[in-house]
Parts: structure tokens; sequence; C-alpha cells
């Protein structure tokens, strides 16, 4: 598995998430070209469905990041979101798919390095796991 | 790609000859939808907006790809990779607009804008900026919660430049006092608050009864206070002080309460100083606050240089751990200096060592630009304990108004460099002390600067809303799901029609409301299911 | 108020006569309850205004063509002018308690009426029963009597049912109705166990008070274990079945994306399932992108994308009635699933479907202080 690059989507809360990630290139903080970034306003926005989709169409990891939780630019957003992902977490579990491809991360504004890390750290883990099984799946 | 009619290269595309350049090209190829490939979505929106209101396109047909922070900043020690990505982020950009409905989205005009703006804080900054709002012709109401107004100005009698701020302050009253537009509410609070820009709804409490009142900005300026600390002795020797309370003592006041005891029987003429030590850095730029206060150092300088005006024979010393005394404040540095006041530099976790020695003080430091230790007799000590947020009413406030802290519990602006006076909500400014140390001519410039902005708001007529959630009447089903997820109130079920409904200008455009719908009645038109589902097909070419 | 009900004639006549005075004394302007088709091979939820009708009343017949709840839901959603006296198995009880959380059903004005639910067969072999001359009622509640619950012999009930571990109104973590009409582990010949939620109703019924008797709560509680059993057994063969990314699909392998599983799904309230909007109308273009991509695509495309939003949207509320499970005509096993994956979700929030109209729903609220765990490193 030494030349598979997993491929990440990524699904960032404007105000927090992807702020941190603007960070860390402004910064220079590098991390792996592995990830590919979709905005929303909230973390609270994602619908299950872009993650399921997501997971069909053969994304080997999704992440999903969004304010800590207090901190949330529309109050209580995060906590939305984190009892999606765990009902996400629930079914992709029950139908035999590894739910620790989708991961929820709380990364504030100021967190670019984190962010950073986050990535490198989940390129990595998903290294280890290989491709997804429905990566090129055609009969999904 | 496919859909891509036109591509040019621009040295700037937010600037006047790369907007230029994009209106020529899209009115040439009767083009419908843009892709800037460029920087963050997060600079110069306004601008591409203004953009697409010229070319009469509906402004969620133009998508930024973040190419330089996401691409080519993240990935600079691999340019293959940058390419790649930049690659990736484009075709999305480009998905995204091709299944972006090109069907013009009309959006509601937003009712009248409140034409008044409210001033919480009647501190320095908060005084300032109703006095330019006033100024501007902008009626205000000035809310504060002491009984009078003045905030921290009342303990700071002289500027580092030499401005005497107790005449200030009594100029600032005064005048807040006579302007007709500036209504001035002490003992008073905010307690509740919704809407948005150029329409907020703000409940204010003034001793018992709440007024209601409709806004259309809110200037943050609710202060900060000095540190307290528990560290060298402070609150158990009575010739332990803080630099404000020695700024007191120098103007000739009292010691007043302190660490919460009264120390007020405690009356210290200074003339019976004959040395004074000052510590830098109390409790500051460590694990608990992080921050540097910025203005302590000033402040320590200004103090040094008052006692030796005083009497240029009281010996001062300063233990400090770099002094950052900004700009031109450096000339005041060496003043001091020259008047013989001692510098000395400890390095933590090397921190001077207080103990008391009858009725006097005895300071050991190790002085690392000497790299000797050295006992300090003295007679009085000040603490330069900084800045510290008021940080329960600094949450509670930021969670009603909906805006954010930064770490170290201070309001957080909207962009550093960009927007400076913005908080993260559009309408809501923020000035002084609350935004973190600042010095005093700070605060007023940037009170002046958000007053500005703040009129801006509300004398501007009513921008259109387009980040406003819509409910699509034929899919939706009455269920109430987006009813529970809003945050902000704004959704309410239509019992006659049975479908939910969207008040516009309670809605902050979050879209929790969309994920929650399970068959896409709730939609956003900036942000399309089709659009999402098209995104993710994008991010997943190799 | 518990109590017993003397049974003159038969059981059904009992519960028909009961029914009757609810409507003739007033209590209730209607009554949604099933009736015999003309031909009899059928019984389909129906408003009833004129007492006459309850004569072909057939509260007891094993048969869900419909989910009543679903039903319930038109005649009450938009205000019923009137009472309303809702006939429902535990399933649909539990149905209704969801939808009237999502505005779908309203429960203000209905009076539930529920009872011991003996199984129900699909609508097909119902009519071949009831053509091979056959009485699937009376042999059901002598077996009741003893405690047991059989189908008739060549004839199976349908699968979720075999698995429906709440088949008691009231009892467990089921919903009380107004009326629920204990017909297991009593002589149901000659009187019939009633639980009220109110006492003057048990006056105008002529209800005997009394304690639970023993008998009834063994079988009931030796129903739940079986029952319990089954289930447990049907998610560990879904398990053994589907456990990658090959054997799910292998599961939905006969899908033909009829949708049928979502349009029966009474929890799947959608005016308009996502599916079937303009966000799944694709442009051509976009198939050709899949194709490039994939190598192929399947089509219709988006087949388990379907089903896994489906389980997204609505299994945290699956109440296991197994409509879907009859509506396919390919022999998926659907419910088996949702109530698989359903169940863990379920059990992850501590909620259970049907329980209370004021529990909240699992997407329609949180807590601050739950799955911390959740988001950080
Ligand atoms: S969640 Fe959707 S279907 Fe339900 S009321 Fe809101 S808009 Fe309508
Ligand atoms: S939940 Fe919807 S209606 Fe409420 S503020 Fe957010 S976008 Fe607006
Ligand atoms: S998924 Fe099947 S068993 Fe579950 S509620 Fe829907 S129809 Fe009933
Ligand atoms: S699958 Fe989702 S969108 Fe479709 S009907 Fe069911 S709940 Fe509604
Ligand atoms: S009813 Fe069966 S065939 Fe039809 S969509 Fe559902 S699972 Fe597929």
């Amino acid at each position: 598995m030494t030349d598979f690059e997993p491929r990440i989507v990524a699904f960032l809360c404007n105000w927090c998430t992807y702020t941190a990630s603007d960070l860390a290139g402004t910064s220079r903080i590098q991390y792996p070209p592995n990830v590919r970034i979709i905005r929303l306003m909230c973390s609270g926005q994602l619908d299950p469905i872009y993650v399921a989709k997501a997971v069909l169409e053969g994304a080997d990891g999704v992440l999903i990041g969004g304010c800590h939780p207090g901190d949330c630019h529309y109050q209580s957003g995060n906590y939305k979101a984190r009892r999606r992902v765990a009902i996400i977490h629930q079914v992709l579990e029950q139908l035999g798919f590894d739910p620790d491809r989708v991961w929820l991360r709380w990364i504030s504004a100021s967190e670019g390095q984190y962010f950073a890390d986050t990535v490198t750290e989940m390129v990595a883990a998903l290294k280890e796991k290989g491709p997804s099984p429905f990566r090129r799946q055609w009969s999904v | 790609m496919r859909g891509v009619a036109y591509v040019e290269r621009l040295e700037a595309a937010c600037e006047e000859t790369g907007l230029a350049a994009i209106e020529r090209a899209v009115a040439e190829g009767d083009l419908n939808r843009v892709v800037v490939a460029g920087c963050s979505p997060h600079l110069y929106a306004d601008r591409f907006e203004a953009l697409m209101a010229r070319l009469n396109l509906p402004p969620r047909l133009l998508a930024r790809a973040n190419i330089r922070e996401g691409a080519a900043w993240a990935h600079i020690a691999d340019p293959a990779a940058a390419t790649a990505v930049a690659r990736g982020v484009l075709e999305m950009a480009v998905a995204g607009l091709r299944e972006t409905p090109y069907h013009p989205f009309n959006p509601r005009p937003q009712e009248t804008v409140a034409r008044r703006v409210l001033v919480l804080g009647g501190g320095l900054a908060g005084m300032t900026a109703a006095l330019t709002l006033a100024d501007l012709g902008v009626e205000c109401d000035l809310v504060e919660r002491e009984p009078q107004l003045g905030g921290n100005l009342h303990d700071i009698h002289h500027t580092l430049e030499g401005l005497d701020t107790q005449t200030l302050l009594a100029s600032l009253v005064e005048r807040v006092r006579q302007a007709e537009r500036v209504h001035v509410w002490t003992e008073a609070e905010l307690v509740g608050w919704s809407g948005v820009r150029g329409n907020f709804a703000a409940r204010i409490r003034v001793n018992d009864e709440v007024r209601s009142e409709r806004y259309g900005a809110l200037i943050v300026a609710t202060g900060a206070e000095e540190a307290t600390t528990t560290e060298y002795l402070y609150g158990q020797h009575p010739r332990v002080v803080t630099q404000r309370e020695l700024e007191r003592m120098i103007a000739g006041g009292r010691r007043q309460e302190a660490g919460g005891k009264m120390w007020a029987s405690c009356f210290l003429p200074l003339d019976s100083c004959r040395s004074v030590v000052m510590i830098q850095c109390v409790g500051s730029r460590d694990e608990t606050r992080p921050y540097c206060s910025r203005v302590c150092c000033a402040q320590a300088v200004k103090n040094a240089l008052a006692l030796k005006r005083l009497d240029p024979t009281i010996e001062v010393s300063i233990l400090f751990r770099d002094v950052r005394t900004l700009g031109t404040q450096e000339l005041y540095y060496r003043q001091a200096r020259r008047a013989g006041v001692r510098f000395l530099r400890y390095e933590p976790p090397a921190k001077p060592v207080v103990e008391a020695d009858g009725d006097r003080l005895r300071v050991t430091v190790h002085d690392t630009l000497y790299d000797e230790t050295v006992t300090l007799e003295a007679d009085l000590l000040a603490l330069s304990t900084g800045i510290a947020p008021r940080e329960d009413s600094n949450r509670a406030l930021a969670a009603m108004v909906g805006v954010m802290l930064d770490e170290d519990g201070f309001f957080a602006e909207a962009h550093p460099k960009l927007r400076p006076t913005d908080l993260a909500r559009p309408g809501i400014f923020l000035c002084g002390l609350a935004y973190g140390p600042r010095f005093v001519t700070e605060s007023i410039a940037q009170a002046r600067a958000a007053a500005l902005r703040a009129a801006l708001t509300v004398t501007r007529p009513g921008e259109p809303r387009r980040d406003v959630a819509t409910v699509e009447a034929d899919l939706c089903s009455f269920c109430g799901l987006c009813v529970a997820a809003c945050p902000y109130g704004a959704r309410v079920l239509d019992e006659e029609e049975r479908v939910a409904r969207v008040l516009d200008s309670l809605c902050q455009g979050c879209g929790v409301c969309v994920a929650v719908c399970p068959n896409g009645a709730s939609r956003q038109p900036a942000f399309e299911p089709v659009q999402a589902l098209a995104l993710v097909d994008a991010a997943l070419i190799e | 108020m518990d109590g017993w009900l003397e049974v003159h004639d038969s059981t059904e006549q009992t519960i028909n006569r009961l029914l009757e005075t609810l409507l003739t004394s007033g209590v209730v302007d209607g009554l949604l309850v099933p009736l015999r088709t003309p031909d009899g091979r059928n019984a389909v939820p129906t408003l009833v205004r004129d007492p006459a009708l309850l004569e072909r009343a057939a509260p007891l017949a094993p048969v869900l063509p419909v989910n009543g709840a679903t039903v319930l839901g038109r005649i009450t959603a938009t205000g019923a002018p009137g009472r309303v006296g809702a006939v429902l198995r535990n399933c649909e009880l539990r149905t209704a308690v969801e939808l009237s959380k999502v505005q779908q059903v309203l429960l203000d004005d209905v009076l539930l009426i529920g009872m011991d639910c003996l199984g129900a067969y699909g609508v097909e072999d119902y009519a071949r029963l009831v053509e091979e001359g056959l009485d699937a009622v009376t042999p059901a509640l002598m077996a009741a009597r003893e405690g047991g619950v059989e189908p008739l012999p060549g004839y199976a009930f349908r699968p979720a049912c075999t698995m429906c571990e709440r088949p008691i109104p009231g009892v467990g973590e089921s919903y009380a109705p107004h009326i629920a009409i204990g017909l297991l582990g009593v002589p149901n010949d000659e009187r019939l166990w009633v639980s009220l939620r109110d006492e003057e109703l048990g006056e105008a019924l002529g209800l005997e008070p009394a304690e639970e008797p023993a008998g009834r709560i063994e079988a009931v509680r030796a129903l739940v274990a079986a029952r319990t059993a089954e289930r447990d057994r049907r998610f560990a063969a879904f398990h053994e079945r589907v456990h990658d990314a090959s054997s799910l699909l292998a599961e939905f392998a006969t899908c033909i994306l009829c949708q049928n599983c979502m349009r029966v799904c009474p929890i799947c309230y959608c005016k308009e399932c996502i599916f079937r909007t303009d966000v799944f109308d694709h442009p051509s273009a976009r198939y050709w992108d899949w194709a490039a991509r994939k190598g192929g695509v399947r089509l219709p495309s988006d087949t388990l994308l379907f089903h896994v939003t489906r389980m997204l949207h609505m299994a945290h509320a699956c109440v296991g009635c197994g409509m879907c499970s009859d509506a396919c005509p390919s022999g998926i096993p659907v419910a088996d699933i949702f109530r698989t994956v359903g169940r863990a979700v379920q059990a992850r929030f501590g909620y259970v479907p049907g329980r209370d109209p004021a529990e909240e729903m699992v997407i329609a609220t949180f807590r601050e202080d739950e799955l911390r765990e959740l988001g950080e490193r």
C-alpha cells in the first residue's frame, strides 16, 4: 500500500476550521495534499447525505471540522453536527463500513497548526487502513 | 473542464483592472458563471459581490477557488502537489457552478434599517464612539453598567505622552451629557438581543424596568479590568501595590479596595518612599494568561518618570522580561534610563523573590543582562499585573449577541487586518479594552473607526438578504424539525398553509435548518444540495 | 383502571360492541377501524361514522395492508372536525406516537384503542387463506388463551411480526393507549382484560375492576422473550450476511430502486422524498462523468445512497412495522436491515421510538454534555 494516496473530503465550518485551513496556508504550515475542502457556513449545515455520498462515491476519509463546543458561531450548530456524526458512525458501522474513516474535529480559527496536524494524522491513519472499499465501485 | 468557455490569467482579480477584465470577458463572451481562482473567499467578498451586481448576475454564480491559501501556500514545498491540489480545487469550483441553477434568485429586500446604534459601555471607548456617532448625525443609546460614566479612565491620570486624561474624562462626560443624540443609561444592562444587521431587537434593563428598542448596529465597548494577583505578597504587605494603584498614589490618591480587602486605612505617603521597585509581566505571558498586556511597560515607564519628576532622588528599579514600549514610546524608555531608572532583566522560571523586611521589602532578582544576583531594598513594590478580560460577562454577552471570544477571553475581531473593528457578525463592532489591552490613544482611534462603521451601517439603505434560508413549499411536510433546529427562532410553522416559514430578519443564514430537513424542502439559495453533491463528486476526481 | 370485560357471543363481537358504544354514546365522533372488504379478502382501515357499518369491523383480522398511523395522519393532521377512536396494532400505535412528533398525526383528538397483537399475515397470504375458507381468528384466540401465538399451518406471519418484541399495548416500553384490550393469557372467549387511561370510561363500558391475572403476566413475558430472541437472531443473521462493502452491495443487488420501501414506510413522512426531487434529477453529462471516473455506473444510479440516506433520515425512529419488507418486490428483508441499523442508533441515544410522544426525536434535539469523545483528538 506504499503508493496509496488517500483522498479526504473535508466539510469545514467557515468560521473556524476553514479559517484555520487558511491560516495554515498563510503561515506556510505544510500538510499532505490529500484533502479537498468544501466550505460550509457551519458544521451544523452538514446534511448527512453529503457524507453518505462521499463515502459511497469512494472517499477514503471524510473530515468534518467545527468550532469547539461552546464556541459555535451560530450558538449550537456544532452540537447538532456532533449528533449527526454519531448517527452516521452508527449507521456505517452496522453496514460493515469502518466508521473511523469519518472524523469529526473541533478546530478553531486560530488552530492552523492543529488543522495541518489533523490532516497529517488522518492521512497516516487512512494509509494504514488502505483504500475505501467503495473506491471506483460502479455498482453502488 | 466541461462547461468552461473562457480562461484568462489576471495579475490581481480583486483589483480594478482585474475586475474590469472579468466584466469585459463576461460581457463579450455572453458568459453566465464566473470562477475566480486565487485567494481565500474570506478576502474581498464584497468586491466580487459588487462585480456580480454590475454584471446583473446572481452572486451565487461566482465561485472562488482557493488555490492560494488552500494550495500554493499550503504545499509550498512541493510544487507538483500544490499544482495538483489547485487543479482539484478548480475542478470543484467549476463543478459546483455547473450545477448551480441559473434562475435568478430574487432576494427579498430587507425591512427598513433602524437608524439607531447601541453602544455598550460608557468608558473612554464607548463615550468616544457615542460622540462620534452623534457628530455624524446618528442617534445612539449609551448603556453603562456602573452608576457613573468613565470606566477605567477614572484610574488613568495621564498618558506616557503627557496627555491629561482626567481633564479628558471630565470633558468627555460633559460632552456626552450635552449631546442631544446621545442617550445615556447608567446602571443599565443588555438582557436580550436578536435580529440581523440593520434590524436588531434589543432588550435593556434599566433599574427594574426592561426597555425594548430596535437598533441598526451595536458597538461593544465593555472594557476590561486591571488584573489582580496573589504573587509577590500582593494583598499581604501594605507596601505592595499595582501600577494603577501607584498611579493613583502619585496623583495624590489613596489606595482603595484591592484583592477584596479594604486597604483604605493604609495611606502611604509617597514621600516616605525612597526606593521603588517595579516588577513587570506579573501573572502575564505565562500559562494562564499567555498574552502580553502591551500597556504595562509604558505604564511602568510613565510612573517611573513621574516619580523621578516628583523627586529625582527616588530610586526606581524596573524588573522586566522584555521592554515592549511600542513605536515612539521607545523615546520615553530612553528618557527613563537617562533619568536614572534602573532596568534589570529576569527570565522565568527564575522570577524575582520578594520578602517582607518589617515595614519594608527586600527583592532579590537574578539579572540576566549582567548575570548577577541583585538584592534591592524597597519602600514600595509596584506590580504590573496587566489587563484581564471580564471573562464571565464577556462570555455571556458574546453568547447573547452571537460573536466569539479569542482564547484569552477578549472579543475576537472578524479579521485582524481587513476588518479590525468588526465582530464576526455583521452589524456588530468593537472598540476599546474589550478587544484586548490597548493605549488610551489607540482606544480613541478605534472607537472613532467603530462609530464610523456603525454609522455607515445604519445610514445605508437595507441590503437585500442573500443568505436567508428559504422553504420550497411544495416539498415541505410541516414536520417542524427546522423550527426546532433554528437557533434564532427564525422559523415558524404556518398552520394555515402547513408549511414552514422563515422570518428573514431573524435568520442568520447558518443552514442548520437545511441539514435537518430530510427532503431538501429547506434551502439556502447560495448553497443548494445539488451544488454540494456536485462538489463531493468533483472532490473525488483523481 | 384495569379490569374484566364480559364476552357475549364472540370475542370479536364484544370488541365491536365496545366500539359501537363509543360511537353511539358520543365518546368519539368517528372510528378508524379495519373493515372487511365486501369480498372479505382483506381488512382495510376505514373511517366509520355510521355504527351500522361496524358489522363488518374486523379488529382482529390478522392482516396489515397499510400502516394505520399513516391514515390516522390523513384524518387528523390538518384538524379533525371531531374526535376519532383509532383501533391500532401496537406497531401502528408506535408509529402514531412518532408521527405526532413531526406534526403528521395530531393526537389531541384521538382516542387510541390498542389490543394484543397476535401477529399478522402478508396481504397476499391473508387473501389466500380467506379464499381457502380458513378462519384465522378463532385458532389464534384459542392459542392466545394458553399464552401461545402461532400462525396457521402452512402459513407464516410477516417477518416483522415474528421479531416484534412490543406486541402488547402499554406493556414494557410501549405507549399506553386510552383503551388496551388484552387477549393473551386470559380466557378470551369469556372475558377480556382491559386497561383504561381514565376511570370514567370504565363505568360506561361496564368494566369489572380486578388485579392483572398472573397467567397473563407470565404469557406476556414469555411472548416478549420469544420475540426478542427472534429479533436478535435476525440482527445476528444480518450481520453475518452483511459485514463489508461487497456483502452490503450483495444485500441490495436485487433492488430495482422502485422506492416502494420508502413510499410505504410511515416514518418516511416526506411529502416527496429527496430522491424524487430535482436534487437527483441529474443532467445526462453527470452520468458520463461518473462512468468516466469509476469505469461505469449502475443505473438507475444511487441505489445504495438511497438506502443509506433513508437510514440516516429515519432509522432512529424505525418502529419495526415491516411495511417496507412487505412492499419490496425483490424480497429484500428491508425491515430486518432497518431495524438492525435503527436499533444501534436508538441505543446510542437511549431513544425508544413509540414510547412517549413527549420524548424528543433524536435528530430534533441535542445535549451539550453528550458524546464528548466525538470531535476530540
Ligand atoms: S424540516 Fe423541512 S419539511 Fe420539515 S417543516 Fe422544515 S422545511 Fe418543512
Ligand atoms: S436555522 Fe435556518 S432559518 Fe434559522 S438562522 Fe439558520 S439558516 Fe436561518
Ligand atoms: S423502515 Fe420499515 S419497519 Fe421501519 S418504520 Fe419504515 S416501514 Fe416500518
Ligand atoms: S428517505 Fe429521507 S427524504 Fe426520502 S422520504 Fe424518507 S425521510 Fe424523506
Ligand atoms: S422496495 Fe425493495 S426493490 Fe424497491 S427500492 Fe426498496 S429495497 Fe429496492
